[in-house]
């Protein structure tokens, strides 16, 4: 038996994380992160991720499972590594990913040393992924979710083979109809509870709106097409996103996509889909899980690449240097809509590899 | 488990739980009602009035009963300022004061009302000096300053504070929930006009009290009924009143000897700990009996506590939000600490059911927690 965190949203899947794990003799603490910024009242607003209620629900389940359940303060630490930086990447007219920072910052690097500091083994958490010792390798492998329409592997691509070997994913290996049944019949309350899906500090999905009140910077400026020509005015660079087609406010009659955001002149560049389409990019800020695969990268490698939350993958090749500070991939057909800022996340099958962020593409 | 929480809440005694199952054994009525439950009801929470009364040296028409302290002091506060015939013209209150106090306060200058905060020491004890040249600046205000804090346990110089606001026809509200034996002093000796008291702080069941002393208008905030002398609308609570007078019957009458050795137990082996630092006043007659806070070097808080209860020790972080994570301590910063160590207070605070066994073995448990941290962070280095 082994002392293990769990930490639990008050979410149905890490619900069932701490019970699973329970049911496999671990003594188990359940924690519950608060991460956004104080409000007086969430009620009205809709239950966003760690509102009271959230951690309420969290609590009734630790209750339920008779395990110890703590709440852990780490607003500031939120604030200053994914709230900051969502806002900064905008501000530079990047495509910022906050659950993976979050990950990265919060989830498993503070929450990792508290658990230490509790003498706990390993902190458990309940994303569709799962993580695994390699068979004949010394080291650990990060895998799809089992159910691939649930599938979190690519906001975990940075985790290090330091932090892989203290962590569980019991729930990568269900379906989520399958967690919800298992919910129920444990007697978890949060068995039918909806699913968050918006960003946890934005509990109202309004992003244009929570930026507007953050940046400083933003100011209106030209839309203009690929060719210089001004087709109208966007009311501050702040809130777009290559690809994106809704709230341009300008009518050409025919569909205009953000091409690139010119942050040093205030200029935002659209055009048709097909102007949207780039052979390749290049990727920093690295993080490989499979050195075998970093030591291959001078004469490239082939893997499927994936370069958005919603995406699947597309076949491509890695090239670069093992302990280089960016590779460039080139896709085997061309790719639609590469956001600067998003993650780019390397598979072999159904193993991620390695990972890292897109600088640009070409 | 050893329960060392009492400043945040009281383990109900036994006596009291009894007698609130035998004043059930027939129907307990709406004090309210003509009929014989209703006269019953009737009798037991004027009879309650009338021994809180007395035990405080207090008239029976000057006890409000209501749902606990934080209703007591927002009922002092804007109850006293809103009323035609205050003559109050400004707010001053200590900085250190519980949330109850602070906010309602705080709101009250959002409002529009002229407030002065009071600087303190760090200690958290208030300067007199400044309170008088304050009240002989501001003319007739309501000062506001608790009898001993909640988070560090700082006994404030009240009697001083009651004669510098009489002198100055000022009224004074003065938090007792932490303090129940100064407040009856207080009251006894006619030093304070407005006093709040909890029931669940001296092992009752929630409820709270609020000393008016005669005189002073008080408007309601809770109306639709004239309950509580037009003080405060809602069905009469018998059973909070009625615990509650039982529980300052109690607390009244222990010595609070067993409290202080338990506390000294606590400090004795505490103040030996590497970094160990204990808050507020030096002084002894500064101090509550009951509370002991301490900050043990960076180590934070949170971890402290955890790993505590997981040893069955139950102490806590000076202050709890509704989601019971560890905040930084106001009242620590006030007192001139960083951010860093307001996040730090680890609060002890012991009461009527505390024992001398229970200090020294919580001592022995604390010290192999902030030991075993401390041997971690090093090697971290």
């Amino acid at each position: 038996m082994t002392r293990v965190v769990v930490a639990m949203s008050g979410g149905v899947d890490s619900s069932v994380a701490a019970a699973l794990m329970k049911q496999q003799g671990h003594e188990v603490i359940g924690v519950t992160m608060t991460l956004s910024p104080n409000e007086e009242s969430s009620a009205h607003k809709g239950r966003g991720c760690c509102s009271v209620w959230d951690v309420t629900d969290a609590e009734k389940v630790a209750w339920h499972l008779d395990i110890p359940h703590y709440v852990f303060n780490l607003r500031d630490e939120f604030e200053k590594h994914v709230i900051n930086d969502f806002v900064s990447e905008y501000e530079k007219g990047r495509t910022p990913n906050p659950c993976r920072r979050c990950n990265q910052h919060i989830k498993f690097d503070h929450l990792l040393e508290r658990a230490e500091a509790l003498d706990a083994e390993a902190v458990v958490t309940g994303h569709y992924a799962r993580v695994r010792k390699h068979e004949t390798e010394d080291r650990y492998m990060l895998l799809r979710g089992h159910d691939l329409a649930k599938d979190q592997s690519y906001v975990l691509a940075s985790l290090t083979q330091a932090q892989l070997s203290k962590i569980m994913m019991p729930v990568g290996m269900y379906g989520k109809a399958e967690i919800r049944k298992m919910a129920e019949e444990m007697g978890l309350g949060v068995a039918h509870k909806k699913e968050s899906m918006d960003l946890c500090f934005i509990p109202d999905g309004d992003t244009a709106g929570f930026l507007n009140k953050r940046m400083k910077t933003l100011k209106p400026g030209p839309i203009v097409d690929k060719s210089g020509e001004k087709l109208g005015e966007h009311s501050g660079l702040g809130a777009f996103t290559i690809g994106q087609r809704k709230g341009l406010g300008i009518a050409t009659g025919r569909p205009r996509y953000v091409l690139e955001l010119k942050v040093a002149s205030n200029t935002l560049v659209v055009g048709g889909t097909d102007d949207l389409e780039r052979a390749g990019m290049r990727v920093d800020e690295l993080n490989w899980i499979d050195p075998g695969f970093a030591r291959g990268l001078p004469g490239g490698q082939s893997a499927s690449i994936q370069y958005r939350s919603t995406h699947r993958g597309a076949p491509g090749t890695v090239k670069g240097t093992p302990d280089g500070t960016e590779v460039s991939v080139h896709f085997e057909e061309a790719q639609s809509a590469l956001s600067p800022g998003q993650a780019a996340v390397f598979y072999r099958g159904e193993e991620v590899v390695g990972g890292g962020t897109i600088a640009d593409s070409f | 488990m050893i329960y060392l929480d009492y400043a945040a809440t009281a383990p109900l005694r036994p006596e009291i739980a009894e007698r609130m199952l035998e004043l059930n054994s027939t129907p307990l009525g709406n004090p309210s009602s003509l009929h014989r439950a209703g006269r019953k009801a009737r009798m037991v929470l004027e009879g309650a009035r009338e021994r809180c009364a007395s035990l405080l040296g207090a008239k029976v028409e000057e006890i409000v009963f209501c749902s606990g302290a934080t209703e007591a002091d927002n009922l002092a506060i804007v109850g006293s300022l809103s009323h035609a015939d205050s003559t109050v013209r400004s707010l001053i209150s200590s900085p250190v004061e519980h949330a109850a106090v602070h906010e309602t306060v705080k709101r009250q200058e959002q409002l529009g009302k002229e407030v002065h905060w009071l600087p303190c020491d760090s200690g958290g004890l208030v300067e007199l000096e400044r309170l008088e040249s304050r009240l002989e600046q501001s003319g007739p205000s309501l000062v506001s300053v608790m009898i001993a804090n909640n988070e560090v346990g700082t006994r404030q110089p009240v009697f001083e504070i009651g004669k510098l606001c009489r002198q100055h026809g000022s009224l004074f509200l003065a938090d007792g929930v932490q303090d129940v034996k100064t407040a009856q002093a207080l009251i006894t000796e006619g030093a304070v006009d407005l006093v709040t008291l909890s029931g669940h702080k001296m092992g009752g069941l929630h409820g709270g009290l609020l000393y008016v002393r005669q005189g002073v208008p008080v408007n309601p905030l809770i109306v639709g009924g004239s309950q509580e002398d037009g003080r405060r609308a809602g069905t009469s609570e018998v059973l909070r009143a009625e615990s509650l007078a039982m529980a300052l019957e109690r607390t009244l009458a222990e010595t609070g000897e067993e409290v202080h050795r338990c506390r000294r137990v606590l400090e004795e082996k505490l103040k030996k700990l590497p970094h160990a630092l204990r808050l507020g006043p030096e002084v002894e007659q500064n101090r509550a009996d009951h509370i002991s806070s301490w900050i043990f070097g960076d180590l934070k808080a949170e971890p402290i506590l955890v790993q505590l209860d997981m040893k069955q020790v139950c102490a806590s972080s000076g202050s709890a939000c509704s989601s019971h994570s560890v905040e930084p301590s106001r009242v620590v910063k006030e007192m001139g600490y960083s951010d860093e160590q307001a996040m730090g207070l680890v609060r002890f605070s012991f009461g009527w059911q505390s024992t001398k066994e229970e200090a020294q073995r919580a001592a022995e448990v604390v010290g192999e927690v902030v030991r075993k941290m401390f041997s971690k962070e090093k090697k971290k280095r």
